[in-house]
């Protein structure tokens, strides 16, 4: 017999100021299963018929913050949807990290909106707000043992204690650390201390789970480990996830969409392959993977091509581009080190086809990276040539034919 | 923890156990010697040696007849007459009593402070506190004292107030100065800043994004402050209250400028065994039981911290 659960549910109706209430609302079993995520296959299923029609989950309008004259956080619009991996992507001092403590309530907005579940939260104070968070140096409790760790937010919210103990032992075979219990987080790993502070935030099921760099001290091994450690227990439960990061690596495996940010300001926002393929800004082209860019002059534009002269007039490349391109502006062409192929040498015709010599040459495995210089250009180019076996890789100083398809070479405008 | 089993012979062992030490231990010993025997020849000889004489005092015989002023016998009854005495005894209760009021005084009034200094993010707001807390370390505490005596004096600042204001009429006028009021006032403003400093450094190690998991986690500002921010600062708490606690036993001045006769503390007594009667054996016997009990507080402190340790991490 299951008895409906009942649920502790944060009070959004309070105004500002007053006192910490929680009201109690009973959930039907199956509802309350549903939340508790724990069974996949339910749960996926929800995820994929919710993306279209279920509203946000989150959702940030025009929000800003400034700290004095410095400017956090600028006009940043988002909109989250339930299950979603959402990561947010941008340098240090980008503002990601104080739009993720606006969202837990953690810093007030200078201005715009925060709507957790279509409700603003604006001025909901964060122990009212019903989202977890994993802090980048994980925050637990020192003083508590691992299981008074996960416990805390359930003695908060005065559930029984026969409760508490089944939800701790579940929480803690999802992290895979049961028996570890009494441990406290001092005598952990690092990863296992991430579970916890995983583990911590899940189990007081939060509206959505914020991470502030979760990984990031962690070392290089462990971190690829806990990525994927992380995503899968992120799509088990199937909670909607913020996720902040300087970590590209980790951006783009990880999340099922992401904001790039930089200087407080939204850059782009979309799946991992539009972000590393179709880059909308010149500075998400720079900041995500590797790239070349060329400053020059639009000679000819028809037939959705542009001809760009580049600054010595020496070379011309040819790259896609939209109609809107003027002749005459002064433009930058990206390209991607991979999308630039090597030629035999021979094969001189056709558009985009470059001599240069290897100036360095880096093995690295499954690829080889090559620095050449441009036979008529002082400009270096970086080229990513995947390896075959038995075939030899260019040496330093070997001549070489560089190519690129005019569709691969995006432009975008010189400031 | 799992133990290691220590590996008795290897070729490992000598490099791993260079790569354990830390790079204090790295000075060649003659050198590290060089650089600690001026201080450690200044606390430990001389003032060991100092210490060690007088618990010998302690155990001679007071002749204020005599051509020598100690017989060099082996007697306890300079302790016999100390804890024999009543008198004696309420001397140490109420000194036990004032170190106790004052410590909690500090505590509560340094506590505040301490937190507002290690979280607030206003650098100006710090700078005012730390510039206060470190000026009254510049003043004297003879200018300290007598500045009360100013203020709480029977024509004092602070009585001539309450009079123009009407609190109180002339005939009136409070009692501040001569009793325990005026030595709690005197030695809370003494102890205060030791309190904060122990404080301060003691909480900046409590990480702020531990408040705020445990605000995420539900806990309103009073919960989290109780669950999570007091039992973090245990350490610290028990490092300053023991830090005034025993400044605040030992204290000389403040008892005899500004507390009445009924309410001096042991000290002033020591000073008087030593200096007024010349009697060395039972100022030196006072001195001993002082520090003793001193000692005791300090042990039981440590043992504390220690299973904390233990159990904490």
């Amino acid at each position: 017999m299951q008895a409906p659960e009942m649920w502790m549910k944060v009070s959004r109706e309070k105004k500002k100021g007053s006192c910490c209430v929680f009201s109690c609302t009973t959930r039907a079993p199956s509802a309350a299963n549903e939340r508790e995520g724990l069974i996949p296959t339910l749960v996926k299923e929800n995820k994929m018929s919710e993306t279209i029609s279920e509203p946000f989950d989150l959702e940030l309008r025009g929000l800003s913050k400034h700290f004095g004259k410095v400017v956090a956080a600028d006009k940043v619009d988002l909109k989250v949807q339930k299950g979603e991996f959402l990561s947010i992507l941008g340098p240090s001092g980008c503002g990601k990290t104080t739009v993720l403590r606006m969202i837990a309530g953690f810093e007030e907005p200078t201005a715009g909106e925060i709507l957790i579940k279509q409700e603003r939260v604006n001025d909901i104070p964060p122990f009212q707000r019903n989202v977890g968070m994993v802090f980048q140096n994980y925050a637990l409790f020192p003083h508590l043992d691992v299981e008074e760790n996960l416990a805390f937010g359930l003695k908060i919210r005065k559930m029984s204690k026969a409760l508490i103990k089944e939800k701790v032992e579940r929480s803690l075979s999802l992290v895979r650390l049961s028996g570890k219990g009494r441990r406290r987080p001092s005598q952990l790993s690092g990863g296992e201390q991430q579970r916890i502070a995983l583990a911590r935030a899940l189990i007081i099921e939060p509206d959505l789970i914020l991470l502030d760099e979760p990984l990031s001290n962690l070392d290089a091994k462990l971190r690829a480990e806990m990525r994927v450690e992380l995503k899968k227990i992120q799509e088990l439960v199937g909670i909607t996830s913020v996720f902040v990061t300087h970590d590209q690596e980790e951006a783009l495996t990880l999340s099922d969409r992401i904001v790039v940010m930089n200087q407080g300001a939204v850059e782009q926002i979309g799946i991992p392959t539009d972000i590393y393929e179709s880059p909308e800004t010149d500075f998400v082209a720079r900041f995500i993977g590797e790239g070349n860019f060329f400053e020059g002059i639009v000679k000819k534009v028809g037939g959705g091509q542009a001809v760009v002269e580049l600054d010595n007039g020496r070379l011309t490349i040819t790259a896609a581009c939209k109609e809107s391109v003027q002749v005459g502006r002064r433009i930058k062409v990206f390209v991607r080190p991979e999308h630039i192929d090597i030629l035999p040498e021979t094969q001189m015709e056709g558009e985009n086809v470059f001599k240069a010599i290897v100036t360095f040459m880096s093995y690295q495995g499954s690829t080889c990276r090559y620095v050449c210089s441009l036979a008529d250009s002082e400009k270096d180019v970086i080229i990513c040539v995947k390896n075959d076996r038995g075939v030899v890789p260019f040496s330093s100083g070997s001549p070489i034919v560089a190519s690129c398809s005019p569709n691969s070479c995006i432009i975008y405008s010189s400031a | 923890m799992s133990k290691k089993i220590p590996i008795k012979e290897g070729p490992l062992q000598p490099e791993r156990q260079v790569s354990r030490r830390s790079v204090a231990l790295r000075l060649k010993p003659y050198r590290a010697l060089g650089l600690l025997s001026p201080g450690l020849f200044f606390l430990l000889l001389i003032y060991s040696g100092a210490l060690l004489s007088l618990f010998v005092f302690s155990f001679f015989r007071y002749s204020a007849s005599g051509v020598e002023i100690m017989q060099k016998t082996f007697v306890l009854e300079n302790y016999i007459r100390f804890l024999g005495d009543p008198f004696y005894l309420k001397v140490l209760w109420n000194t036990f009593k004032i170190a106790f009021i004052v410590t909690a005084i500090c505590l509560v009034m340094g506590y505040p402070i301490s937190y507002f200094m290690v979280r607030t993010r206003s650098r100006f707001g710090r700078r005012v506190i730390m510039m206060t807390v470190f000026i009254s370390f510049l003043v004297s505490v003879l200018v300290r004292i007598f500045s009360w005596i100013i203020i709480l004096g029977q024509n004092g600042l602070l009585n001539n107030f309450m009079v123009l204001i009407g609190i109180i009429d002339e005939e009136h006028r409070m009692q501040l100065l001569g009793n325990i009021y005026g030595t709690i006032v005197g030695l809370t403003h003494i102890l205060l800043p030791f309190m904060v400093l122990t404080l301060v450094g003691v909480l900046k190690g409590i990480h702020p994004s531990v408040e705020e998991a445990s605000q995420n986690l539900g806990a309103n500002k009073a919960q989290t402050f109780l669950k999570v921010t007091l039992p973090l600062s245990l350490p610290a708490i028990s490092a300053g209250s023991l830090l005034v606690f025993t400044l605040a036993i030992s204290s000389f001045a403040v008892p005899l400028l500004l507390g009445g006769p009924s309410d001096r503390m042991i000290s002033n007594y020591i000073y008087d065994a030593f200096l007024q009667f010349a009697n060395y054996p039972f100022g030196a016997a006072m001195s001993f039981i002082l520090l003793f009990l001193t000692l005791i507080l300090v042990l039981i402190q440590m043992r504390v911290l220690q299973t904390r340790l233990l159990a904490g991490g």
